[in-house]
């Protein structure tokens, strides 16, 4: 599906742009509104803008993963936080947090929602894209 | 620790074929193997204490007000399995790694065996009730994967559908055993149950608690008339056959029935059950065995009978029989895994496993010949192998007094003579007689050697039963739930025992002269009658498949409208009737305060209806898609309006990608086309109404019931302190609630899957 040179330029703008503020929304998520699946949502309309814009192949590249084992990757690092704290003797998915800086175990589990999330959308998109 | 081993594996099992392909040929195996080693070396210092009484325990609570949590707890019976799946499991990996040399496929396999391996574990050593059925779930589906390895046969496919249904249905029935088991005694440790049996006893559901949970004991252990799975079973790689199917997961029943036994062992609906489904299990595996011409077929009968030995040894449970039980565990699973893997070294050399057709093989395979017949010699009870202490103890046990003692004894004896002419044919006959032209090709080592170590313990147990002596004296004691006298030595004397033994020796020996050996071509197999089980069993299979062949073909050739008028209607029929029949209220429709109404909500409900009108009155696909996105974009406001910021962002985003979407996959249709004449759009509409209209006044009765306090309240109140957010929505979704999410997160992964998998299949064509 390409597009005009207009729509290219603009694209080269404002994906990144998409993406930089998914990973805004997923790290604020906590404090303010925004989370994993807002956050993966955006990531995948940026991924999703760019392969309208280009070719399927230039936005499977943008991907470090295919979108199945980003999907994979998101769910096990979700699972893992359910598992982890089981190490250390507490009942499973309980909440591991630092001091300071104040990061825990839930922003790890987010991650996990936002690969899901991203991958599936993106697979999704591709799949339908060679329909 | 012992979830420290559960990690530790399922690391393993996780990684292993990502590796296996780097290792040298039969590496995997030998990887495979630090498990189990590693296992046994950990319980080595602890089995001291554990022996004299004193068990491991180790709880990890999750949800203490369900009972819900895991807890492992390792005494003498524990122990007794753990070693002994340990050490088979030993045998067979590094037997697997030869076996499994020259697939590609090594790598899958062993992570499927570490993962049953770790399953087997959580059964035996689980201290809770909830722990243990999810653990024995879990050996089901390995065995499952096991058993259908062959992706490619369709025989190893539908065996192994096969054994999943029916242990898995026996387990079904034994959750709700379970559950009930654990009303009754007020709590889910098996501690504690052990402890209040009284209370149990007394409880009104005690016949129901006992026959379901025998079900999934008896479907586990392959039991009248729930066998069938197990012959049928042998589809999988002779591995598989010797650890599962011989040695492991069908023992899974008799140590559930043994680790109840203290509780229920004087309950009529417990052990006559055990006895009488045992007994006849006994009697029919053996006579069925020796007529078998597939090598595994006449070990998997024979294991079959010789599971249904131990439940009846259970059932009847005085003291001598719980001993002779455990002695049985022990020796069987010894010389069953022995002739298992033997079976698969003479397969894999000769290319069959048809009795019939092998001969003379201690030619070609010198070293497995002595392997085999040390392993026969024990099954058929002869001195000094432990299955000749086995069948001992066993017929002192018989000889005590019990009702039906006479029955019980004569089927012992048909069974044991039975049960040596099948060992005869499966392990020493191949390798007798005149060599015939198959040629034995050459084989690893570890094909001879691993059968040997079991075989060879057989032989030592037998000749030491003193080493043996405090591990079946712990475990005994803790089947009976009180002291048990135990003490093991080869010689018990001239007993009435030993004649018997004699006897049964002579006749088997007198039946193999007179049998001979089976012709090639012939068969002498028993045909399965036409209420056998198994044909029982596929014929419902089928009939389930017919109907939902059927009910779907309803819908054949109709418009997919036509199924959502079924199910619109059908709804709205139903939850009509229950509104009428349990409505208090005569107001179907709430109080509507329209001074609460602001001009913005009532515009955006505007904006919304007109979409939804455009989208239903739209000539074309693309029109009717926008629509409807604009409709969602309505109710993100509404969202917004009330303050519900994440949940209309989100909102937002699902509707744009889905307007998306749909248009890449529908803007190639045409428009619509008008195919219904106007009674059909009538009768659509006339049902739609009425499923909106039923909904909505469902949403405004949902409205006035209160159940209590909504759980907002708590969550508002603990988000900041005990979470460290301020954002009470996305707190909910990754702390409070966080096991919701992980389950819709993996929900997203399979619709994902789904739809690749529908593309996939659409691309093929």
């Amino acid at each position: 599906m390409k597009q005009s040179f207009l729509q290219q330029s603009a694209a080269r703008i404002v994906s990144p742009l998409l993406f930089l503020t998914s990973v805004w929304m997923l790290w604020r998520g906590h404090n303010e509104p925004g989370g994993g699946f807002i956050g993966g949502l955006m990531g995948a309309s940026a991924v999703g803008l760019w392969s309208f814009v280009f070719d399927h192949e230039k936005a499977r590249r943008l991907l470090p993963l295919s979108p199945l084992n980003l999907m994979v990757l998101g769910v096990g690092m979700s699972t893992f936080c359910a598992f982890w704290p089981m190490l250390q003797g507490l009942p499973p998915l309980t909440g591991l947090w630092l001091e300071s800086p104040k990061l825990g175990s839930p922003l790890i589990f987010d991650i996990g929602v936002y690969f899901t999330v991203v991958g599936m959308v993106t697979q999704l998109l591709f799949r339908l894209e060679e329909v | 620790m012992i979830l420290l081993f559960c990690a530790a594996g399922l690391l393993l099992a996780v990684l292993m074929p990502l590796f296996a392909r780097r290792l040298p040929r039969q590496g995997p195996g030998f990887v495979a193997a630090l498990l189990p080693l590693a296992v046994l070396l950990a319980t080595t210092p602890v089995a001291g204490a554990v022996l004299q009484g004193e068990p491991l325990i180790q709880e990890l609570p999750w949800v203490p007000s369900l009972n819900l949590g895991l807890s492992f707890h390792l005494d003498g019976l524990s122990l007794l399995f753990v070693w002994l799946i340990c050490a088979i499991a030993l045998f067979v990996f590094l037997y697997a790694g030869a076996y499994m040399a020259s697939s590609d496929n090594a790598g899958r396999f062993f992570s499927y065996l570490i993962l049953f391996t770790i399953a087997m574990l959580g059964v035996v050593t689980a201290g809770n009730l909830l722990s243990l059925f999810v653990f024995w779930e879990l050996t089901s589906i390995t065995s499952y994967l096991l058993i259908g390895f062959k992706t490619g046969s369709e025989a190893s496919r539908k065996s192994a559908l096969r054994a999943l249904l029916v242990t898995g249905g026996g387990g079904l029935a034994m959750l709700a055993g379970i559950l009930l088991l654990g009303q009754a005694a007020g709590t889910m440790s098996l501690s504690e149950i052990v402890e209040r049996g009284d209370v149990i006893r007394a409880d009104g559901s005690l016949v129901a608690i006992t026959t379901l949970i025998l079900l999934g004991a008896l479907t586990k252990s392959a039991q009248a008339p729930f066998h069938f799975w197990l012959p049928g079973a042998m589809a999988a790689p002779t591995p598989v056959s010797a650890f599962l199917h011989s040695a492991t997961m069908v023992k899974a029943g008799v140590y559930l029935v043994a680790r109840l036994n203290p509780v229920f062992s004087d309950v009529p609906s417990w052990t006559w059950p055990l006895i009488v489904v045992g007994g006849a299990t006994m009697l029919m595996g053996a006579v069925r065995a020796p007529f078998k011409h597939d090598l595994k077929q006449i070990l998997a009968y024979a294991t079959v009978s010789v599971l249904g030995m131990l439940m009846l040894l259970l059932g009847i449970g005085h003291d001598k029989a719980l001993k002779a039980a455990m002695v049985l565990l022990i020796a069987h699973g010894l010389y069953k895994a022995a002739l298992f893997l033997s079976a698969g070294t003479v397969d894999l050399a000769t290319g069959t496993r048809d009795v019939r057709a092998l001969s003379g093989l201690r030619a070609a395979l010198p070293q497995l010949f002595p392997v085999a017949l040390l392993a026969t010699l024990s099954m058929i009870g002869l001195p000094p192998f432990i299955g000749f202490l086995a069948k001992e103890v066993a017929l002192e046990a018989l000889l005590v007094p019990t009702p039906f003692q006479l029955a019980i004894m004569i089927a012992f004896i048909i069974t044991g003579i039975a049960l040596m002419v099948a060992a005869w044919r499966a392990g020493i006959q191949p390798f007798l007689g005149p060599q015939n032209d198959r040629p034995g090709t050459s084989i690893s080592q570890l094909l001879w050697l691993m059968p040997l170590l079991p075989a060879g313990l057989g032989l030592f147990f037998g000749l030491v039963p003193k080493a043996l002596q405090p591990l079946i004296l712990a475990a005994a004691t803790d089947v009976a739930g009180r002291a048990v006298p135990v003490k093991l030595a080869l010689w018990h004397g001239l007993t009435p025992a030993l004649f018997i033994s004699l006897g049964m020796v002579a006749t088997g020996g007198i039946l193999i002269w007179v049998m001979g050996r089976p012709k090639e071509g012939k068969t002498t197999a028993i045909a399965p009658s036409p209420f056998a089980a198994s044909r029982l069993f596929d014929k419902s299979f089928e009939a389930v498949l017919e109907v939902a062949r059927r009910t779907a073909g309803l819908l054949d050739g109709r418009a997919p409208s036509y199924g959502l008028s079924i199910i619109f209607t059908s709804f709205i029929v139903l939850g009509v009737s229950v509104l009428l029949l349990t409505n208090t209220d005569a107001r179907m429709v709430p109080d509507i305060v329209w001074e609460k109404f602001d001009f913005m909500q009532i515009g955006i409900g505007i904006l919304i209806l007109a979409a939804t009108v455009i989208a239903v009155f739209a000539n074309s696909m693309l029109i009717a898609a926008a629509a409807l996105g604009a409709a969602g974009f309505g109710i993100a406001s509404l969202f917004f309006l009330y303050g519900a910021v994440d949940l209309a962002a989100t909102q937002i985003l699902v509707d744009t990608l889905v307007v998306l979407l749909f248009v890449l996959v529908v803007y190639r249709f045409p428009k619509f086309t008008r195919l219904s004449d106007n009674l059909h759009v009538l009768r659509d509409s006339l049902i739609a109404l009425g499923m909106g209209t039923y909904m909505t006044i469902m949403i405004w009765k949902a409205k006035k019931l209160q159940y209590g306090d909504p759980i907002s309240v708590d969550h508002a109140a603990l988000s900041v302190p005990e979470a460290y957010g301020r954002n009470i929505v996305n707190v909910t979704l990754v702390d409070f609630r966080a096991l919701d999410t992980l389950g819709e997160i993996t929900v997203l992964m399979i619709a994902a899957l789904g739809v690749t998998a529908l593309i996939h299949q659409r691309n093929k064509k």
